[in-house]
């Protein structure tokens, strides 16, 4: 496996990851931008309507029908965050031509589909279809709506919004659906100009292409781009807790969703990250840490009980319990934050929880997705190393450096999603 | 004992078979990455909740959720040294499932194999559990299940089921009820582990940078030569009867949710059949419901189904089609797909959307291959006595023609059931 980074444009940036390793090639284009409340919406839209129609393939089933002819290979988006960065990915995954039924080459025709998508949207007087542009603005306020159907994943990103209401971090990938409503097909057509010519570009290809290829199809999709200034998508971090804020908020439902949100004030840009994703793993990832030894295995409260850190300097335990155990069920997640902070860790723990890691790090190079999003996001704290090199740094953690990171890290804020028996 | 190998060039794959001597099937599938994975399992799951051995006079009927409660404390040991934490020392990450017709106990690891498959094996082959600890572990469960309950999408499946099936297990719930788990005794499960984890009944699945000696190594090691058991399962009949035509349920959701599911009991003259008959039936469902296919296009546009989603699911017990989507007019989605399905019944299924459909299908056949990840798919394909090797040729076997007596046989209105998710009403403040 050979990966090399390459600027082709002004901040637009090609890293090709060379591995015959999988059946399908891929290709990713990150466009970052930071994330604000102004143009969430618009940035989690725009690449919703590019796949509705093209210049040469107008309307969805042209484009669909082109897909399925190569195989059913896919062009889609997502969006994400990475600290306060707003990412969002256009990717196509395709079989490669050697296991086609009949041998046949599909990979210019897909290559060339993905340049109509990005540069050659369907317009109308100069602007997206106005057709496509209210017909995903309808779907994307569902998607807003419908966060609340995941009853775990809605309590989480609730109790973020809650702790992060006056940072860029609190804001939604998606928007809020009052900023969807004012979107125009004018006013997005503006700001996919703009995201061409401002955003940071890192196309990501995993696979097997001719010799030049992937870099042949960057200069095609951006050459026409004239690039201005990438506006900063940096992170604050937020080192300290003035009070603590207590959320309780009602559905009608069968488990208490409990979420604590804790400032650990070490961003994704500090070496001390790396004692972090160690921290975190003693504490509360994975089956040998002590949440789920204790919260679970000892006192039988749940099902699952687990930590995550986030480069924005923040972590976040969330679990699923009985209403009347939500007592309980703090009050011994943050005792066993407090082993920490007291140095009550053994070598074990330290050993199991570095183990894991390693596993984790160097599993990354067995799936194109872990790869891609392993150096997309590092890179957007400034971190290149690759799993190995991080794999070094977390070995070489002590105890005593879990002990002073535990230590600064505070708990801000306390959310309790139940039912209507757990009203106070 | 004696490893054979079969090879599919076309997707540049094989693998290794063993019957090992302990009576234990063994399967690898050599691949050169970093992770290697293995899963060691039993025939057993929820289904099976009514059985007796060969020669024994009565059946025994137990306790709904027990081979999902036996897959947890299958993580206990007698020096109290937890499963997890033996793991943990050579950096693997190990995991167990519960499903309808399997148990399994697998890990993934990146260094230390051996060592690793010598925990799998042993483990699984040692249960130790006292009524203490199986007490302990009702609070875990019964957590878990109260989880699954808050998902609309599982109600509005558990729903389905319950209208659909009258006898058969199909319908059972893997886990049980927070009620039944109450039933569940130390004894019980020691009576299930006895029967069900015979390694006649098992078989361990292994993919990565491995060598079937290596593995053989470690089965000689660990897994003793012990007398085959033959297991007879009871299973509920089932005919083409339904329960109930239409089932509702609430939720704090925001759009209302719906499921058609269609019940398909036809018996297949083998086990070729049976899988050819899966295969069609997935093959008319990228065509009719995949992406590209003007019907899901049609309704996206219009905006009268979001979500859209179709299946078909076959297990030991059961097999049934679903169709699915959100919709702010149930009534008008429900008949958007009734007045399809007639429609293709009348005048067949589109011959290029078929054939389109077919290489999609092969295409995501032969991506199931590309990680590790492909020791889980061949088991669980296993599980249904299929061979996962040979299902990109059967795939090229399938006729338009087949796949329209298919349809005409299977999508009969008066069969269908509609299971519905509503938003609940907001209270007022």
């Amino acid at each position: 496996m050979q990966i090399s980074r390459k600027e082709i444009f002004d901040g637009i940036a090609l890293t090709a990851v060379k591995t015959d390793k999988f059946k399908f090639n891929r290709i990713f284009i990150d466009f970052i931008v930071p994330l604000t409340h102004e143009h969430a919406a618009e940035n989690a839209l725009f690449a919703d309507v590019l796949t509705r129609g093209t210049e040469k393939y107008p309307g969805l089933l042209a484009v669909q029908k082109k897909l399925s002819s190569l195989y059913g290979a896919d062009i889609d988006s997502y969006v994400g965050t990475s600290g306060e960065a707003h990412i969002i990915t256009i990717y196509a995954k395709l079989i490669k031509d050697k296991y086609t039924l009949g041998g046949e080459s599909i990979t210019a025709a897909l290559n060339e589909l993905l340049a109509e998508v990005i540069t050659k949207p369907q317009t109308e007087n100069g602007v997206f279809l106005s057709e496509y542009v209210e017909s995903e603005k309808e779907k994307l306020i569902n998607d807003i709506a419908a966060q609340i159907n995941d009853k775990d994943s809605f309590a989480l990103h609730r109790a973020i919004e809650l702790m992060c209401a006056n940072e860029a971090w609190g804001v939604s990938e998606f928007g809020k659906a009052e900023d969807v409503e004012k979107i125009t097909p004018a006013s997005l057509f503006e700001h996919y100009k703009y995201l061409l010519s401002h955003a940071q570009i890192e196309v990501f290809t995993v696979g097997e292409f001719p010799e030049g290829a992937e870099e042949a199809l960057v200069r095609e999709l951006f050459a026409d781009t004239a690039r201005g200034e990438v506006p900063d998508y940096s992170t604050k971090i937020i080192k300290t807790v003035e009070k603590v804020k207590t959320i309780r908020e009602h559905q009608e439902l069968k488990q208490g969703k409990l979420v604590l949100g804790f400032r650990t004030g070490i961003g994704g840009y500090e070496e001390d990250y790396d004692v972090l994703r160690v921290l975190n793993c003693v504490f509360g990832s994975g089956t040998q840490s002590k949440l789920f030894l204790n919260v679970r295995e000892k006192l039988s409260l749940c099902y699952h009980c687990s930590s995550r850190i986030y480069t924005k300097g923040v972590m976040m335990v969330t679990s699923g319990i009985e209403v009347k155990n939500y007592e309980k069920a703090k009050n011994e997640i943050l005792f066993q934050l407090d082993e920490i902070r007291n140095g009550n860790i053994s070598e074990t723990e330290i050993s199991s929880a570095k183990k894991r890691l390693r596993n984790a790090m160097l599993s990354v190079s067995d799936s194109p997705e872990a790869l891609h999003s392993w150096y997309a996001n590092n890179r957007i704290f400034g971190i290149t190393d690759t799993p190995e090199e991080i794999i070094a740094k977390t070995e070489a953690v002590t105890k005593e450096q879990l002990v002073a990171a535990a230590q600064k890290i505070a708990l801000d804020t306390e959310y309790f999603l139940c039912g209507t028996e757990g009203k106070v | 004992m004696n490893t054979t190998v079969k090879e599919n060039a076309r997707v540049g794959e094989k693998y290794y078979y063993t019957k090992h001597r302990s009576g234990l099937d063994i399967y690898l599938i050599p691949k050169k990455m970093s992770s290697a994975y293995a899963l060691f399992c039993t025939r057993y799951g929820a289904v099976d909740n009514c059985f007796k051995l060969e020669g024994d006079a009565e059946f025994t009927r137990v306790p709904d959720g027990i081979a999902h409660y036996l897959e947890h404390k299958m993580f206990e040991n007698e020096d109290g040294i937890d499963t997890f934490a033996r793991f943990a020392k050579y950096g693997a990450s190990a995991n167990a499932f519960t499903s309808m017709d399997v148990t399994a106990y697998l890990f993934k690891c990146t260094e230390n194999f051996s060592e690793n498959l010598e925990i799998l094996l042993d483990y699984v082959t040692h249960p130790y559990f006292t009524p203490e600890t199986v007490e302990k572990e009702q609070g875990i469960i019964a957590q878990e299940i109260r989880g699954r309950e808050d998902w609309p999408e599982i109600a509005q499946y558990r729903n389905l089921l319950n209208a659909l099936y009258k006898d058969s297990q199909t319908k059972l719930n893997v886990a049980g009820t927070v009620e039944s788990i109450r039933e569940i005794t130390a004894e019980t499960l020691y009576k299930c582990y006895e029967v069900f984890y015979n390694l006649s009944n098992m078989f361990l699945c292994v993919s990565g940078d491995v060598t079937m000696e290596e593995v053989l190594a470690v089965a000689d090691k660990m897994l003793p030569v012990k007398e085959e058991k033959k297991i007879v399962r009871h299973y509920n009949e089932e005919g083409k009867d339904i329960v109930k035509k239409y089932v509702e349920d609430a939720f704090e959701v925001a759009k209302p949710m719906f499921l058609v599911g269609i019940k398909d009991v036809a018996k297949c003259e083998s086990k070729r059949e049976e899988t050819k008959r899966g295969l069609a039936m997935q093959l008319i469902t990228e065509t009719l419901f995949g992406y590209s296919s003007e019907f899901a296009v049609e309704v996206y546009e219009s905006g009268l189904i979001d979500e859209l989603d179709a299946g078909y699911h076959r297990g030991n017990t059961g097999a049934h089609f679903t169709f699915g989507g959100e919709s702010d007019d149930i009534d008008a989605a429900y008949k958007k797909f009734v007045d399809y399905m007639e429609e293709v019944k009348a005048n067949g299924l589109d011959e290029e959307a078929f054939e389109r459909a077919r290489r999609m299908r092969y295409a995501s056949y032969v991506r199931s291959f590309e990680t590790t990840d492909i020791a889980e798919t061949f088991a669980m394909s296993l599980i249904k006595n299929i061979d996962w090797f040979d299902i990109g040729a059967l795939m090229a076997e399938i006729t338009v023609e087949d796949a329209n007596a298919l349809v005409r046989e299977l999508f009969e209105e008066e069969y269908y059931v509609l299971s519905v998710i509503n938003p609940l009403a907001k209270e007022e403040e």
